[in-house]
């Protein structure tokens, strides 16, 4: 089966639920490829948890959700060594993380220090209590869903090397008026869980990642992912600009979106396209970038600034 | 700040040469019906020309207006005062007509002053005409300079265009039919102040966590022997299991620093502002950006009435760089000339409704209401400055309005 096809599949099992959004579905069949996580944020009501859920069911394997609140413990997700009067000793219970699909429902409404608690397990696969390592199961995917902050009371934002572990920060919007007139023709009050179907066991996306990892990157198109990088680690309104695995990501990421488009090279129009997904939420402004912009401009004024890498004899401006 | 689509109609202006050429082809008619039987070729076809171009004018006339679609691409435009911004206008032709030098006219609000502004009659207002042409199904940017001029809230007023006629005579004026929301936000300027003594406090009965004064549960330091009295939701269990002993968890204490600034905006004889209010307002944001630095949480209110849920334009406590975003933009939307209610019952109001701050920062005059209020802060705890232009000073209300301090 060729990637359109893969493709095709996993639009028509989410399409039974969410009506449009064409192209968050390109960005998340990234992501999967990529077996990253993935962070949605947008104003309530637009479908994020239910997109979550069709998401996780099109994936195969295990599924569990967490619903954030402010009074879940770190210990809540990654478990703990609990004491059994019977036998005297403690045994040890694995929390809900030990799963291949994750949904994070209102990631924000728990403490930091609760947050903190996927740090290691969404970068090493892996977590520790009490020192004891274990390994999660493979693929281990984090679906979280945040509300904007500035609208949201009692919401605490997520740390920065939390940010930086989501492959990509997907704004879901509004859909469009002919979108959301289907979708008000349609009157889908079905369950996702019964809806959606299975479209990817594991080997499938272990085939597909085999795949994705001979797309070429031409030398050019890495010097100009990491102007790009390096820019954001400049620019008069930045604090802190994307870390290295930042540009691993946008690597990985770009990849990705030259496979969907059928090529087995990248393009710079592809490193243009993904960069705001993959970068954006990585960049943390100063005060002053705070106060007069916002991550996605400031991202927009870099990749602006930044000079496209060109065939000899073709003029910048053509392009 | 609204991410606007600008709609556009016809406004109907008559056209002297198109009245004229009527007028010319007409006469010409029927002096030739009167003075001959037959048509003259020519006359017929310049009449045929002429219907063609008035047919092919009627329908772009038809067609153009409602293909028409302008937006504020750069959205959510915010700069402090004397910065100069670009404003970039997208202009959408959704029909299947080129549109050719047309003329774009924007005004704005004051507060901002375009490059090529050519208001001359109105007050309060910038305008400017942008030329451009788009082909059909296809979009253009129009980048508009601008100048942020004083500290508000410069808001799109209107837009229309003129589009001259490529198959007739003079131009077709369309106005927008949809009304604007878009704004362009000019912050005060910060006004350097010498810093003032700011000593984090720990009251006792004033912090807002209700169920421990000093300790912030949240943060669990360590862990000690059970005593006697320790609540038992303070027992840390795993420790105990561990120890064999009760473990009660020791907690990170807390501090408890907040400011609270009070605008009044009025003065002392009448309802105006105060005259150096501009100062006070980028004092201000001196101050907070400062707080904001120092991740110290702070709230702004002001005795401006508002019309939404709260009563007066205010800003709840928060802190940090977002914090501080929002913070200027109250800051912006102060219209001094709006109406403005009593200090002393904006003051009553935070009393009764609001938790006390370790610091209240007020501006502006005071009289014996508005010190008895200040007094009933101070009773509380709450440190008491005022703010002028010049920077913060402690304030005692004790001392200004004579009464005993308690003991």
């Amino acid at each position: 089966m060729n990637i359109e096809n893969h493709l095709e599949n996993f639009k028509s099992e989410i399409g039974k639920v969410i009506v449009g959004q064409d192209e968050v579905l390109d960005l998340i069949f990234i992501s999967i490829l990529q077996k990253g996580h993935i962070l949605f944020e947008s104003v309530p009501g637009t479908g994020k948890t239910t997109l979550s859920k069709a998401l996780a069911k099109t994936i195969g394997g295990s599924f569990r959700r967490i619903q954030f609140t402010p009074d879940l413990l770190p210990t809540d997700i990654t478990g703990l060594n609990m004491y059994n009067p019977k036998t005297h000793d403690f045994e040890l219970q694995v929390g809900p993380i030990d799963t291949n699909v994750l949904l994070a429902d209102e990631i924000n409404r728990a403490t930091p220090r609760t947050q903190s608690a996927l740090l290691e397990v969404m970068e090493e696969r892996q977590i520790t209590i009490d020192g004891k390592r274990i390994e999660i199961a493979d693929p281990f995917i984090v679906l979280a869903t945040q509300n904007p902050i500035e609208s949201a009371q009692g919401t605490f934002s997520l740390p920065e090397a939390q940010m930086d572990r989501f492959l990509m920060r997907i704004d879901l919007g509004y859909p469009s008026r002919k979108e959301e007139l289907n979708m008000m023709s349609l009157r889908n009050d079905s369950n996702v869980s019964e809806a959606v179907q299975t479209v990817f066991s594991e080997e499938m996306i272990t085939e597909l990642q085999d795949r994705i990892t001979n797309i070429t990157v031409d030398p050019s198109i890495m010097e100009y992912m990491l102007d790009i990088i390096h820019q954001t680690r400049q620019h008069k309104y930045v604090g802190t600009g994307v870390s290295p695995r930042g540009t691993l990501a946008l690597m990985h990421a770009v990849q990705g979106v030259a496979m969907i488009r059928g090529r087995d090279y990248v393009t710079p129009d592809d490193i243009k396209y993904i960069a705001p997904y993959v970068l954006s939420h990585r960049l943390v402004l100063n005060l002053e970038g705070l106060t007069l912009s916002n991550q996605d401009t400031v991202l927009k004024a870099i990749i602006d600034d930044v000079e496209v890498p060109v065939e000899y004899g073709v003029s910048p401006d053509a392009l | 700040m609204g991410y606007h689509q600008m709609h556009y109609k016809t406004e109907y202006r008559p056209s002297k040469s198109m009245s004229f050429f009527i007028g010319a082809v007409l006469i010409l008619l029927i002096m030739n019906i009167l003075y001959s039987i037959d048509l003259n070729p020519l006359l017929v076809f310049a009449l045929g020309l002429f219907t063609s171009f008035f047919t092919l004018d009627y329908f772009y006339e038809k067609t153009v207006p409602g293909k028409l679609r302008a937006s504020i691409s750069n959205k959510d435009i915010r700069l402090f005062k004397d910065q100069e911004g670009m404003l970039e206008i997208e202009v959408r032709n959704e029909g299947w007509m080129p549109i050719l030098n047309a003329a774009f006219r924007l005004t704005a609000g004051d507060d901002i002053q375009f490059e090529k502004d050519i208001s001359l009659k109105t007050r309060y207002q910038t305008e400017t005409i942008s030329f451009f042409t788009v082909m059909p199904k296809s979009s253009t940017i129009l980048k508009v300079p601008f100048r942020a001029r004083k500290r508000g809230v410069s808001k799109i007023i209107r837009t229309d265009i003129e589009v001259p006629r490529i198959f007739g005579f003079g131009s077709l004026f369309l106005v927008q039919s949809n009304r604007s929301s878009d704004e362009l936000l000019v912050y005060p300027e910060q006004l350097h102040t010498p810093p003032f003594d700011m000593r984090n406090k720990m009251i006792q009965g004033l912090f807002i966590q209700k169920k421990a004064l000093f300790n912030d549960p949240m943060l669990t330091v360590g862990t000690r022997d059970y005593h006697q009295r320790d609540s038992m939701r303070d027992v840390h269990w795993k420790s105990s299991a561990k120890t064999g002993e009760l473990q009660t968890r020791i907690y990170e204490k807390t501090t408890h620093l907040s400011w609270m600034v009070a605008i009044n905006l009025r003065s002392e004889k009448n309802y105006a502002p105060p005259a150096n209010i501009e100062e006070i307002i980028e004092n201000i944001a001196y101050l907070t950006s400062r707080a904001a630095e120092a991740q110290i949480p702070y709230s702004v209110f002001t005795n401006l009435s508002s019309f939404d849920s709260h009563t007066f334009l205010s800003r709840d406590e928060g802190s940090g760089g977002l914090h501080y975003r929002s913070t200027l933009e109250t800051l912006a939307r102060i219209n001094t000339l709006s109406f403005t209610l009593s200090f002393d019952r904006l003051l009553k109001h935070i009393y009764l409704h609001k938790a006390m701050p370790s610091h209240l920062l007020f501006t502006g005059r005071t009289d014996p209401a508005i010190d008895e209020m200040l007094l009933s802060f101070q009773a509380r705890g709450v440190e008491i400055f005022q703010i002028d232009e010049s920077g913060v000073l402690p304030y005692d209300a004790y001392k200004r309005s004579g009464s005993r301090v308690p003991s």
